[in-house]
């Protein structure tokens, strides 16, 4: 496919739902239903990316779905030990570049 | 602190995270036969990495429109629930309330959504910074992966920076709400998502989420 033509269609596709809240906004900001779903909704979107992000580098396949858990854990871990956002990156990424490196 | 460079430390962790990604996300552009250059302009327009990594896979077996489309689509529905948080925040004129809406990507909302609010002009100067920060490491890091990417050796599993980076926002946000009701809401959600729609789970369970958070309108309860 030429690179522009996909360009252009992508930029359309991911573009749209974006700007939907935006086009709605209005009418659904009045209502009491919005503000309730407003309480929990994001937290909800949250947990739902963590689950989206951890399969996408390569699923919920074996062994991989092992490091994967086990670089998670080390975020966790680093999270409530030192509460540095970069900190607790960093610490799964190279546990979980190094689990890698010895198993596979 | 100025709102700007509370942006641009807020967002040290997401460049970290989109540097790696993008350098991989370079070379799978390479690898699909596209002129190197056209992966920055991509990211620039369309900004949607999970997107652009399945539109590149899904061209490898098939030209068609429709099958991209029904593999892209499903994808970046999920980003229509993120404006939704904040509707309020963004009050800009027209022009550059399309580009926040077209700059809300995953890790712009978990950030925007978790920090405390600034009043007014610094707010909105802060939303704005953030959006661009995090759009500049992305075209920077494709950019990266396009054109020395090769030449950067092994890039196998760094895509795991943006699972580390989503795992801290999300206990960063989960710590400040302290509730369970929107980790039971998810688990029903994943699990309903997982039946019926395996192919399009976070569309299926976003979906049943957001149902969920609507039916809940008891008004003595605890809000989340």
């Amino acid at each position: 496919m030429n690179p522009i033509a996909l360009i252009l269609f992508l930029f359309v596709v991911s573009f749209i739902p974006r700007l939907l809240p935006f086009l709605l906004a209005k009418p659904l900001q009045k209502s009491k239903a919005f503000s309730v779903m407003q309480s929990t909704l994001p937290s909800c979107i949250m947990i739902l990316l963590c689950v989206h992000t951890f399969r996408e580098g390569g699923g919920f396949m074996y062994p991989e779905v092992l490091f994967r858990l086990a670089g998670v854990s080390v975020v966790v871990l680093a999270h409530f030990l030192w509460r540095k956002s970069i900190v607790s990156m960093l610490s799964g990424f190279f546990v979980y570049q190094l689990i890698l490196r010895i198993f596979s | 602190m100025h709102p700007v460079n509370y942006a641009f430390r807020l967002s040290i962790p997401v460049g970290l995270a989109y540097f790696p990604f993008g350098i991989a996300f370079g070379l799978l552009f390479q690898e699909c036969g596209y002129t190197w250059f056209y992966a920055p302009i991509m990211s620039f327009f369309v900004y949607a990495g999970a997107v652009q990594y399945v539109a590149l896979l899904t061209l490898k077996n098939t030209s068609s429109l429709m099958v991209l489309f029904f593999a892209t689509f499903p994808l970046a529905l999920r980003n229509s629930f993120y404006g939704l948080s904040l509707l309020d925040r963004f009050s800009y004129s027209p022009l550059v309330k399309g580009y926040m809406a077209f700059g809300l990507v995953d890790s712009t909302y978990a950030i925007l959504y978790n920090t405390q609010k600034y009043e007014g002009e610094k707010d909105r100067l802060f939303c704005f910074a953030l959006t661009c920060f995090n759009h500049i490491y992305w075209v920077i890091g494709t950019f990266l992966g396009a054109y020395i990417g090769k030449s950067l050796g092994v890039t196998r599993g760094m895509e795991f920076m943006l699972t580390a980076l989503t795992f801290q926002l999300a206990l960063e946000l989960l710590e400040k709400k302290k509730s369970w009701r929107p980790v039971l809401i998810s688990l029903i959600g994943l699990g309903v998502g997982f039946l019926l729609t395996p192919s399009f789970l976070l569309g299926g369970a976003l979906a049943v989420c957001a149902t969920l958070a609507l039916i809940d309108f008891s008004p003595k309860e605890e809000r989340v």
